[in-house]
């Protein structure tokens, strides 16, 4: 009985203590997995946005997170790539930096949980079930409010800072949603009548036919221009740009990055550097044990008119003053 | 020693050394048991009591914190409701009405509130004559009717509008508001529309950690 009773004694007192004293947990290294097609040698802005808002919120690449980018010119070789990401790694979140990178990670895994910054529509090209509730493994930020809307009124801007204009060459992504491109066709030819303005579209299926069709643009007095629909595609036009001022035609471009660095004329849509940023907040809440499928997709609150006053010189524009005045940022 | 010696060997002084050590340990193990058995009940009773003192100052922390919410969020849509009054106070609609060229006034209030993303002036009889958006273009065969509006008729009153919050595409938070717009005080001669998006102000909440995941 002294036994019996001595020994659950210190059964007791293990247990009261244990509670205290266990093994110390060493904070784990996540792995995120950023997602991109193309051949950019610049760092996108998202990604940028992603890494600051991460170490905003106290991931440090190298001691508790790994940021590993998958870039690959193909969707084929991106697709292989991320799959032997997987394989090989215990990744916890793939970010992903566009409509088409979305649907390849979407294919690679039902399972991880996936962040699109940004993707076009991703109700309609079926990532999410609804805006408020994902209820999927994705989630994210959109490009647009509503496609068929914003890129009308972004031909409007174009527009109001070439009032000139009269003929538009609208380069768009030969690889959209067939669905999606007739009702973004019908919204975008009838905003362009009522501005007065023709509109031809060129679907385009790769970086290497950018540039077909400009030289056929009429080159004078302003009267024509080129019109980007954004989309991953379109991540460089440094090329198009090139082209467009040679023969002195205003480029509307995607972000702000372009119109910085590549001579893009102007562009009005949201900020890809912020868009990272807020990304880092999904990435942070799922780390932490939220599901994608309960975080609600956000839309942009707001379009930066981004000008660049430098390339509007080199075409002969003069940008109206009043929309000078109300730019968001002007490059010089 | 010897003495001692054979003392223990009698019958008595050998039974009263056996009941001695007997009496110690038994007492010993009792002392213990009481001893370990209170410590234990009043760490359990502790615990308890701590759990539901914590849970109660959880509560009044989150409620306090709510509150300051709910302000911040009214003082932002008052300063929005300041801005767009603001914008009424111009020469050009008290000579002339509202002329095209109000809306270069409008779009400097799209730039200066961020959370406003449309924004239409009104005449007396709700007929819209300048509407920009941040998002969409507008023609002017594409305006609903204003004139029956509820946020129309109270601003033709003199009084603000701030309508219920609604949701488009089932996620963003918007409401109505609607300035009136007065010639001079107690003439309206208009009203100035807005659609603002929730959003701005939502992020305020969010600030709002509530646990991890939370």
């Amino acid at each position: 009985m002294i036994k019996t009773f001595c020994r659950l004694f210190f059964y007791l007192l293990s247990a009261f203590t244990g509670l205290g004293i266990g093994p110390i947990k060493q904070s784990e290294i996540r792995r995120v997995a950023i997602v991109m097609e193309g051949r950019m040698t610049r760092i996108q802005p998202q990604v940028n946005g992603l890494r600051d808002g991460l170490e905003e919120l106290k991931y440090i690449e190298g001691k508790n997170l790994v940021l590993n980018l998958l870039q690959e010119e193909t969707p084929e070789r991106l697709r292989s790539r991320l799959k032997s990401e997987i394989q090989q790694y215990k990744v916890d979140v793939i970010v992903t930096l566009g409509t088409a990178e979305t649907a390849i990670a979407r294919e690679a895994t039902p399972k991880i949980p996936i962040v699109f910054l940004p993707a076009t529509d991703p109700v309609q090209s079926g990532f999410v079930r609804s805006l408020a509730s994902p209820g999927t493994n994705l989630t994210g930020l959109t490009f647009f409010t509503d496609s068929e809307s914003n890129i009308g009124k972004q031909l409007e801007v174009f527009s109001e800072v070439v009032p000139s204009l009269r003929r538009v060459l609208a380069l768009t992504d030969g690889r959209e949603d067939s669905r999606m491109r007739s009702q973004r066709q019908k919204r975008l030819s009838a905003v362009a009548s009522r501005l007065g303005i023709e509109l031809t579209e060129q679907p385009v299926m790769s970086a290497s036919e950018l540039t077909v069709g400009i030289a056929a643009l009429p080159k004078e007095s302003l009267k024509a221009g080129v019109f980007v629909v954004c989309s991953g595609l379109f991540r460089d036009l440094e090329g198009v740009a090139s082209a467009a001022v040679r023969h002195r035609l205003p480029l509307f471009g995607c972000n702000a990055a372009q119109v910085a660095e590549q001579k893009v004329l102007l562009t009005y849509a949201p900020d890809l550097y912020s868009m990272g940023n807020r990304g880092a907040w999904f990435v942070d809440r799922i780390l932490k044990g939220a599901k994608p499928e309960s975080l609600a997709v956000e839309t942009p609150t707001r379009f930066d008119l981004v000008i660049n006053r430098k390339t509007a010189a080199e075409i002969g524009l003069k940008i109206p003053r009043a929309v000078l005045m109300l730019a968001d940022r002007v490059f010089e | 020693m010897q003495v001692k010696q054979i003392l223990l060997k009698l019958p008595f002084f050998k039974s009263l050394g056996r009941r001695r050590s007997h009496l110690v340990r038994h007492y010993f193990f009792i002392f213990v048991i009481l001893i370990g058995s209170g410590m234990i009940a009043s760490g359990l009773l502790e615990i308890y009591f701590r759990y539901y003192e914590s849970q109660a100052e959880i509560s009044l922390v989150q409620g306090e914190a709510a509150k300051a919410v709910v302000s911040k969020i009214a003082q932002s849509i008052l300063e929005i409701e300041g801005q767009m009054k603001a914008i009424t106070l111009s020469q050009d609609i008290a000579n002339k009405g509202f002329a095209p060229g109000y809306r270069f006034e409008l779009k400097k209030l799209l730039s200066v509130v961020p959370a406003i993303t449309e924004v239409a002036a009104l005449d007396g009889k709700g007929v819209p004559h300048v509407h920009v958006s941040r998002f969409r273009t507008i023609f002017p065969d594409e305006e609903p009717d204003y004139s029956k509006a509820a946020s129309f008729l109270q601003a033709k009153q003199g009084i603000t509008f701030f309508g219920p919050v609604y949701f488009v595409r089932g996620s963003e938070p918007y409401m109505t508001m609607a300035v009136p717009v007065e010639q001079f005080p107690g003439s309206v001669v208009g009203a100035l529309q807005a659609e603002v998006n929730l959003r701005y102000i939502w992020e305020i909440v969010r600030g709002t950690k509530v646990g991890k995941a939370g």
